[in-house]
């Protein structure tokens, strides 16, 4: 038996630890509560943002809270709209998936917001219409069945491009996996928001990372032959993304709103680095069959694609990779920006829609902007 | 590295605390206290220590020159160069932009069309605190105040304290100097369990009340013309309150961290909206800077010695000069200015105003602050116009997101700022308990879950 006065510390420092797990929980329920109107009591998820309607189609659940994401009664991130826009206010209507939802940036600061505040006295109000992991064929079943009816008078594609690297993989017309969300496998520890809030704050050290990402992408390709994996960009995917960005524009266009097209910016530069390398090689998780190098080769050809738009169907292009792709400081993964990278695109964004106000001819329909 | 961030809660302060107690000398204490003040320094930026550096030599070897029994005229040079050069450091990095601009606008408005370079100088963070520490080491010396330290260490670790090193207390070298020559000769434990109850205090009054408040109030000044009447008083009153619980929060935590190496930093703040008159704003609020000010400033110019006249005149510049030491901005400038005519207008019907009910004169003391705030808080003169039009043009309605909310933190957060203890209150009698441990690490485990929730921000105070 150890002496009574170290027992005694013992059950001290057990209580404490006590006091201190049960401090948290309250707290950050509380503050959920205070903050984000999420219930006291429930258990949320990121998936509760979301939802399947009667038709089948996924979209964002009405007036659904998860941390820092706030849907309105539409199921739009962002503030409250009307079905309708009002009289003399232009609707602008951001169509992608997680990069255009927002992922990483603080509350306010994903690039639609950041447009929002941007546009303000210009009578113009954005419309995050977003959804994680959606690629742009499955937008145009989105557009057409739900995003349609808000009376968008332009729309902004922001594709995920990348996602079509596996295209040939798809199980079916449009299906794709939705790798780019935050890891939504039913994760039951996250029923207490202490671990939640743990979790945002303990990252794992990218070593770490990048060598379970290793593990995987190995696993996965022991299943298959060594020809299975790509030694080239695949062009059927390329071609079947422009296919589909065609038919979503002129989706659109039947509703009478102006398309402007962005081409999809990954933090690995057009010539990736050492450290972009270790980047796409660890991204490759999400695409085992692609290694890192042919994803960014398959980004900029498939951005290469999106730039002939302008001539092939009059529609505005932003050339986002052209201004921030390689630049480290304005991403949080290949992928996602941070707050400064969705502050740039904000600002191209809203230079491209003074430009389509003022009716530019097509021919001038390519803006790389400038840093803000 | 800010108190409230993870880096410095689990990682500097463990390991500065931990090699401190574990060595032996003082002089090696001091050299401890040096690095690890300029490694908390350097993580902003590394340039900036050798600013810090600079200024550290010059004031050390000024007070070293003090030792040598000079003669009048040699002292008094001893005490203009140093304190001169201080002035200018702070005066490039801080006041040169402003200059330029005020000048070209000056130029521009009287029609020269001379296009005058554009300064974009980095303020070093924490300058005008560390600046005001050197000064006030140098004049205490030539004043006889103190004796100066023949420890070039001892003196580094007082200037690089990282306690009070980039947001205050303006601790002065007179107040801490016993503390700093019995270094490590105090009871560990006891100190260690009360700083670390003043830390969590600090902590609680920062990211549980101030963070809260900016959560709203920060989303209210996005557009300050278009709030209606009572939705500008709502968030005035919300930053009045936020603007202390985060200054107080940090001076208290800078408080308790003292305690941990067993220094005693004097208190900053004593309830200030409890005053119930001007001047008594000033004896609690910011405490080590308006007796600063007191002492090398306006006793300097002469105090109330002179005139009445030449005594309203001082009390006046020295709020002046108080305010633009808070920043390079016109705003400043006039919340100095407009403090100073507070205090005159004391002066001068003081009689007057003590014979209000105490309620009174506190409602009125607070109001006027809280008007003063407006300028402290608006990043023009412009969008301070637009905010006091907000809050006497009348408009009906509340048109802030979330009214409830922020009415609800402001009744909190004022009912504890008047009526609740503050932190020198609640440690006077300072024995800890079975119950104190468990309400500490309580509070502290709450206040850790909140900044894990990303609502955590850097303290106001930081800026100047």
């Amino acid at each position: 038996m150890p002496p009574k006065p170290v027992l005694q510390r013992l059950v001290h420092v057990v209580v404490l630890l006590c006091v201190a797990v049960v401090a948290a929980e309250f707290t950050a329920r509380l503050d959920d509560w205070w903050f984000h109107k999420i219930g006291f009591w429930s258990a949320p998820s990121y998936n509760d943002l979301f939802m399947t309607d009667a038709s089948g189609q996924r979209r964002g659940k009405p007036e659904a809270h998860y941390q820092k994401w706030q849907m309105n009664s539409f199921g739009f991130r962002g503030p409250p709209i009307a079905e309708h826009p009002p009289k003399d206010v232009r609707r602008v209507m951001l169509l992608g998936a997680s990069e255009t939802f927002g992922l990483y940036e603080s509350p306010q600061k994903e690039f639609a917001a950041q447009l929002a505040e941007l546009t303000r006295s210009q009578n113009v109000e954005i419309v995050n219409a977003a959804l994680p992991g959606i690629t742009v064929g499955t937008l145009r079943q989105y557009w057409g069945q739900w995003a349609a009816r808000f009376g968008a008078d332009t729309v902004i594609i922001y594709p995920s491009v990348h996602l079509y690297v596996t295209c040939e993989d798809w199980p079916a017309e449009g299906a794709a996996p939705t790798t780019d969300a935050p890891e939504q496998h039913g994760f039951q520890i996250e029923d207490l928001r202490l671990f939640g809030r743990l979790k945002a704050v303990i990252s794992q050290p990218d070593v770490v990372v990048a060598w379970r990402n290793g593990r995987k992408v190995e696993q996965a390709t022991a299943r298959h032959p060594a020809s299975w994996v790509y030694t080239s960009p695949p062009t059927a995917c390329i071609k079947r993304l422009h296919s589909d960005l065609l038919a979503l524009i002129d989706d659109i266009r039947k509703s009478g709103a102006n398309v402007i097209v962005c081409t999809q910016a990954l933090r690995a530069a057009r010539a990736p680095t050492p450290q972009d390398l270790r980047d796409l090689e660890s991204f490759r998780v999400f695409s085992p069959r692609a290694p890192g190098p042919i994803i960014r080769e398959f980004v900029s050809a498939a951005d290469a694609d999106i730039l002939k738009l302008p001539a092939e169907r009059n529609v505005r292009v932003v050339d986002v990779d052209a201004v921030l792709g390689g630049r480290r400081s304005s991403f949080e993964d290949l992928v996602h920006f941070n707050d400064r990278g969705s502050e740039t695109v904000a600002t191209l964004l809203r230079d491209s829609l003074v430009a389509t106000t003022a009716r530019a001819p097509a021919g001038t329909a390519v803006t790389q902007g400038s840093q803000p | 590295m800010i108190f409230n961030s993870f880096i410095f809660i689990f990682a500097f302060l463990p390991v500065t605390y931990i090699v401190f107690w574990g060595l032996r000398s003082a002089q090696s204490r001091y050299i401890w206290l040096t690095i690890s003040g300029y490694v908390f320094y350097g993580y902003w930026d590394p340039r900036f220590c050798l600013l810090m550096a600079f200024s550290t030599i010059v004031s050390y070897t000024a007070g070293r020159m003090f030792l040598g029994e000079p003669s009048p005229a040699a002292r008094k040079w001893i005490l203009i160069v140093p304190v001169t050069i201080d002035l200018l450091l702070l005066g490039f990095f801080k006041y040169a932009g402003f200059a330029m601009r005020t000048t070209q606008e000056l130029f521009d408005s009287i029609g020269l069309h001379t296009h005058l370079p554009v300064l974009d100088i980095v303020l070093p963070i924490g300058i005008s605190f560390y600046t005001f520490h050197t000064i006030s080491y140098i004049v205490d010396s030539y004043r006889g105040v103190i004796t100066p330290t023949r420890k070039f260490f001892e003196f580094s670790s007082y200037v690089s304290l990282f306690s009070q090193l980039v947001a205050g207390p303006i601790v002065r070298f007179r107040q801490i100097e016993k503390d700093l020559d019995n270094v490590g000769q105090v009871n560990r434990k006891q100190w260690l369990l009360l700083g670390l109850s003043w830390f969590t205090w600090g902590l609680l009054e920062k990211v549980l009340l101030a963070d809260s408040l900016a959560h709203y109030v920060d989303a209210g000044f996005t557009h300050p013309h278009d709030l209606t009447t009572l939705s500008a008083w709502l968030v005035m009153l919300g930053y009045t309150f936020q603007l202390y619980f985060d200054f107080c929060g940090y001076s208290d935590m800078a408080i308790g961290l003292g305690y941990l190496f067993g220094l005693r930093i004097p208190l900053n703040f004593n309830s200030p909206y409890r005053s119930l008159n001007p001047s008594d704003f000033w004896r609690r609020w910011h405490i080590s800077l308006s007796s600063c000010l007191r002492d090398y400033l306006y006793i300097s110019m002469g105090g109330n010695r002179g005139t009445t006249f030449g005594t309203y005149r001082n009390l006046f510049l020295t709020m002046l000069i108080g305010g633009l030491w808070h920043g390079a901005n016109w705003t400043f400038v006039l919340w100095g200015a407009y403090h100073g005519v507070l205090l005159i207008a004391y002066r001068l019907f003081g009689e007057q105003w003590d014979r209000l009910p105490k309620a009174a004169a506190g409602t009125l003391t607070f109001v006027l602050v809280v008007l003063g705030w407006v300028l402290f808080r608006a990043p023009t003169i412009s969008a301070a116009s637009d905010i006091y039009a907000s809050m006497f043009n009348f408009t009906p309605g509340i048109d802030i997101a979330d009214a409830t909310q922020l009415l609800c933190l402001v009744a909190i957060a004022g009912a504890w700022s008047v009526w609740g203890p503050n932190a020198q209150e609640a440690h006077a009698n300072f024995k800890p308990s079975y119950g104190w441990s468990v309400a500490a690490t309580a509070v502290f485990s709450a206040c850790l879950t909140v900044m894990a929730g990303g609502r955590s921000s850097p303290f106001l105070y930081f800026q100047f």
